[in-house]
């Protein structure tokens, strides 16, 4: 049976991990995920650091190397530049919805089937038209469904 | 003097394990971590520059693992993995590490860098060279089958404590 490592902690490293506000480490986190997926979509294409920049229109051949750092701060138009060049959304500018699916079991009854709630017709008490009572049945059992 | 390998459970996470080494204390104890004494040299004067180097062990572990870009490859000989933590370019905290793929690290020493060349640094130097010297005593305890890793690379596993440093 191999050792395995002890977990290890200490109270400096707890004094200092609880004094780093969530926004602070979010917005580190945020520039290494930033990088990473930079970096993975750059390798998804087969492209290499020479290409992206080529295709960003940089001349500075060690820009990528900050880029993919995780620390780089980037304005707006490099961004946007990245972003058209590898064919990723790395700027969302519409409000994010939330889409719903709901499926509903629909069954339509024919006219003939209608005629065979006479029970059910009766409780409407009106003079609905023929079109009408057959709407109302096909919402009670989208209803039920 | 003797080392002992340890995982800081704080950095560590589903993409990649962070660790450090316990030092051994005169009793023969093992107490201080390596990371606690880089922490209590630095924490007056760069506070916020360890604050980032916090968030970023624990994205590594927990989020992008140890990619490579995220770390100044080359500070040791070739093939000893020896690298520095990426930091913001104005800030000038070192921190040392061996990388070991995407899945471990170990975090060692560093300093404040404010030389062009780490040799023109004694205490930056000497962190360094342990550095290269821990590398190069992991690699010969793999080889004699002392230590491995685990099947996943996330994790060592054998034989964790490292001897004989001599500075």
């Amino acid at each position: 049976m191999k050792n395995k490592a002890e977990e290890y902690s200490s109270s400096l490293i707890e004094e200092i991990f609880e004094s780093i506000s969530p926004k602070e480490e979010n917005r580190i986190k945020f520039k290494m995920l930033l990088s990473a997926k930079i970096e993975d979509a750059m390798k998804a294409k087969g492209w290499n650091k020479t290409k992206l920049l080529e295709a960003t229109g940089q001349k500075n051949a060690s820009v990528a190397t900050k880029w993919f750092s995780g620390t780089h701060n980037f304005t707006f138009d490099t961004l946007f530049d990245i972003q058209e060049a590898l064919g990723i959304k790395l700027l969302n500018t519409t409000e994010a919805t939330e889409e719903v699916v709901v499926k509903y079991h629909v069954v339509v009854q024919s006219s003939s089937a209608l005629y065979k709630h006479d029970n059910l017709r009766k409780e409407q008490k009106s003079k609905k038209s023929h079109s009408q009572i057959h709407s109302f049945n096909t919402s009670m059992i989208i209803a039920e469904a | 003097m003797k080392y002992k390998l340890v995982r800081i459970s704080k950095f560590s996470g589903n993409e990649a394990s962070i660790y450090t080494l316990l030092t051994e204390n005169e009793q023969g104890e093992f107490q201080e971590s390596l990371f606690d004494i880089f922490i209590n040299e630095n924490k007056t004067l760069f506070l916020s520059e360890i604050k980032n180097i916090f968030s970023r062990l624990k994205t590594i572990g927990n989020d992008t693992g140890a990619r490579e870009s995220f770390f100044r490859t080359n500070e040791g000989v070739p093939g000893d993995g020896v690298c520095a933590l990426c930091d913001s370019p104005n800030n000038k905290l070192r921190l040392y590490c061996i990388r070991y793929g995407t899945e471990l690290i170990i975090i060692g020493g560093g300093g404040p860098k404010n030389v062009r060349a780490l040799q023109d640094d004694k205490k930056l130097e000497k962190e360094n060279y342990f550095l290269r010297w821990l590398s190069s005593k992991i690699t010969e305890c793999r080889q004699n089958g002392d230590l491995s890793f685990s099947n996943d690379f996330m994790d060592f596993e054998g034989d964790l404590i490292i001897e004989n440093y001599e500075e």
